[in-house]
């Protein structure tokens, strides 16, 4: 539902584009709403000249500034989203600014007393809530009627959430799924994976993918690093979590999460399906998990779904599958999410803009642009019948119920720095599992707490 | 008279010339050096209003963060490393590139270049030579050593940081070759005809009256690497590689402690200004000014 609230003015618009009257504070606005309404549902969702009049002289004119950061068909797609909130309230005008050195740049501008209106979020969201820089949205989500887990897959909601405080609205979608080389898949004799597949499935399809001549590899089965949401998918396939519930400390320690991560890493050394650091070193600069994949010199890869139109483009034979199971599926999600500033001075038109935004109209852009997948439900499947088959129906279908969100503290970037440090530690074999579980575990409890 | 007015012409000059770097930091850079001062005595996230806390951060960063004692010591080790072995190279390759050789202008523009690339493009690069089958491990193969994963070993990792910088030594040889060519050559036929080796005249003609620039080096050596940043940026996985600027941007911008990283920004000034003043008063000791007349 979008919501738009000047002056004493409420109405309530779904995402449908249909606009109807929920309350309204002032008896002069009821002829207004009504005419805007009608105008409205006139237009079948379109936007009417009626309205556009009314709304023109009526509501007061509110600039808001949205910022972001990404690549220009990002700031395009951005733009486009705002101005067809515009385009119905054309009172209300949006800047897209984008950053590009994003948290030194918005930080600096909140500090300044220059805060946008809107700004894109990601892991960073609970962390500027806590602060108190961008607004609890629940009361206007509870004053919009929006309920988010009817808009969005329910994975995509908790990342943007700190004891019951909701930060951000999940804006574009993404979470871990693994892209498979079907001409390799087919030269092994593998069958596809199924949206069921287990780790044993996938561990003897990794070796029978890797190849070697003369005792050098020249193709690679896996194609993975060692970046949070991977491993954390694994670990949470795996029954384990790699922080407590109430995000006080890290259960990395626990059975689960220590099997899940010696498996990870036997990968490299047991196994050898998968480059180590020291391979990847020797792989060049410029080369990553996705660039060996697209390359064709790797059979799998765990990432977002935003390597679809690089993949394309390079005319690779590829599918998208589900991550292998454990006890469980699990793939951690990855996207970004929309907030309102706390100094905003419009904070209720910058929410009905990021509800407008989030709505199915305000992500169909996305979709048109050929951009990654939006977090809207509704528009995520039209994104996804627009990748011409790359992932299967019934893997589609398992990839939405196994989204999970990663477990954000305030303190996130404290707390990478802690596992981060200690898992590159293990990765490189310096660390046993426990040795580093152990410290993972003793410093997390500094790091959540925010102590230096 | 006519001196008077000479001296205000001069101060004049002076003022006039330097007006846009006083002004620049009048305007731009006294203010935030006073506000990071204030702020460093302050609990403040950037978000809510500083509270005031004294001495608080001081105190926890001395006694209560090992992370500061972490990013103290790589900065030392990598500063008290890098900048004698970088003055030392520079000289030599200095001194070299004064002899009259052959595409000696080329050698000299080589030599530069280095110190004129973009610090990301020297660490993509150094990345690939220093990889564990790179090409610097695939030459100490030639002498049978088996060279170490340099920017993937946390053991590794400062002194592959040394080896980059080292390589952009050729800045400092730019201004030790002014200096070689600003001695005058009397010096050297005067201590010829008293017989005096190439060594003799190389310790005690080429050094002392290269110590001013030397001494320029030293200083300005010091400031920088106590300052290092991007390639650390870059390359760093882990605290091994943790130094003072990137320990006080994480803590500023990653962690929202600002207060608290203007105190490392403080003490981290404190700690420059302490080196910089002994090494001028070491400077006394061997550095020579032509035409200063010692007490």
């Amino acid at each position: 539902m979008l919501q738009v609230s000047c002056r004493g003015q409420m109405f309530t618009h779904n995402r449908q584009g249909d606009l109807h009257m929920t309350s309204m504070k002032t008896a002069g606005t009821i002829a207004l709403t009504a005419l805007m309404t009608a105008g409205l549902l006139g237009a079948g969702g379109t936007y009417s000249f009626a309205a556009s009049h009314a709304t023109r002289h009526a509501a007061p004119a509110v600039h808001l500034v949205l910022t972001m950061f990404g690549s220009p068909l990002d700031v395009q797609t951005y733009q486009e989203r705002a101005n067809l909130y515009t385009k119905m309230h054309p009172n209300v005008t949006v800047t897209v600014k984008l950053l590009n050195n994003y948290d030194q740049e918005v930080e600096t501008m909140i500090a300044g007393g220059d805060a946008p209106d809107i700004m894109e979020v990601s892991q960073d969201a609970v962390g500027f809530g806590a602060k108190g820089a961008v607004l609890d949205l629940n009361p206007y989500i509870k004053a919009a009627h929006l309920n988010l887990n009817k808009r969005f897959y329910p994975g995509y909601i908790d990342q943007y959430n700190y004891k019951g405080a909701q930060y951000a609205i999940p804006d574009r979608g993404g979470f871990m799924a693994m892209y498979v080389n079907k001409t390799m898949f087919a030269k092994a004799h593998l069958a596809l994976p199924t949206p069921d597949w287990s780790w044993s499935t996938f561990l003897h399809d990794a070796q029978k993918l890797t190849i070697r001549q003369a005792g050098k590899t020249t193709q690679w089965g896996l194609s993975i690093d060692q970046w949070w949401p991977k491993y954390g998918s694994f670990i949470h396939e795996a029954g384990g979590q790699v922080l407590n519930n109430s995000e006080t400390v890290s259960t990395v320690n626990s059975a689960a999460a220590k099997t899940a991560l010696q498996f990870y890493r036997d990968w490299m050394f047991k196994y050898d399906v998968t480059p180590n650091p020291n391979e990847w070193a020797d792989l060049g600069a410029g080369m990553n998990a996705d660039a060996l994949f697209g390359k064709g010199e790797a059979a799998m890869m765990p990432t977002g779904l935003w390597d679809i139109a690089p993949f394309n483009q390079a005319k690779l034979n590829y599918e998208i599958v589900t991550m292998p199971r454990d006890k469980r599926g699990g793939t951690e999600a990855v996207g970004t999410g929309l907030a309102v500033c706390a100094d905003s001075k419009n904070p209720q038109v910058a929410f009905d803009v990021v509800d407008f935004m989030t709505s199915f109209k305000g992500e169909v852009p996305i979709v048109t642009n050929k951009e990654d997948i939006p977090a809207n439900r509704k528009a995520s499947d039209m994104w996804y019948r627009e990748q011409q088959g790359v992932i299967a129906p019934d893997q589609w279908t398992t990839m939405n119920q196994e989204i999970f969100s990663p477990h954000i503290p305030p303190t996130w970037n404290q707390w990478q720095g802690v596992i981060g440090n200690e898992l590159g530690l293990f990765f490189d074999q310096k660390l046993t599992i426990g040795e580093a579980a152990q410290t993972i575990v003793l410093q997390s409890k500094n790091a959540l707490a925010g102590v230096q | 008279m006519a001196k008077s007015k000479l001296r205000r012409r001069e101060a004049l000059a002076f003022y006039t010339f330097t007006s846009p770097w006083i002004l620049g930091f009048l305007i731009f850079t006294i203010g935030p050096i006073i506000a990071s001062l204030v702020l460093s005595f302050t609990n403040w996230d950037m978000f809510q209003a500083p509270t005031w806390i004294g001495l608080q951060n001081y105190q926890n960063l001395v006694v209560n963060t090992p992370l500061f004692w972490i990013a103290l010591q790589n900065t030392a080790y990598y500063a008290f490393i890098t900048v004698p072995l970088g003055i030392v190279i520079a000289l030599i390759l200095a001194v070299l590139l004064n002899q009259p050789l052959k595409l000696r202008r080329w050698f000299r523009a080589a030599f530069y270049l280095p110190s004129t690339l973009p610090t990301v493009s020297v660490v993509l690069l150094w990345s690939w030579l220093l990889a564990p089958q790179g090409l610097v491990n695939e030459a100490l193969g030639i002498f049978g050593i088996k060279g170490p994963a340099w920017f993937v070993d946390p053991a590794w990792e400062k002194p592959g940081l040394i080896l980059m910088a080292l390589w952009g030594a050729g800045g400092g040889t730019v201004l030790f070759l002014a200096g070689l060519q600003g001695i005058p050559q009397y010096l050297y036929e005067a201590a010829s005809l008293d017989g005096a080796t190439v060594w003799n005249k190389l310790t005690h003609i080429t050094i002392p009256m290269l110590s001013p620039i030397i001494l320029f080096n030293l200083v300005t050596g010091i400031i920088g690497a106590m300052q290092v940043f991007t390639q650390v940026y870059i390359v760093g996985t882990n605290d091994s590689t943790l130094m003072m600027v990137p320990y006080l941007f994480q803590e500023a911008f990653q962690d929202f402690n600002m207060g608290f990283a203007s105190a490392i920004a403080w003490v981290l000034f404190l700690i420059i200004i302490v080196f910089t003043l002994l090494i001028l008063r070491w400077s006394s000791m061997w550095v020579y000014y032509e035409g200063e007349i010692r007490q």
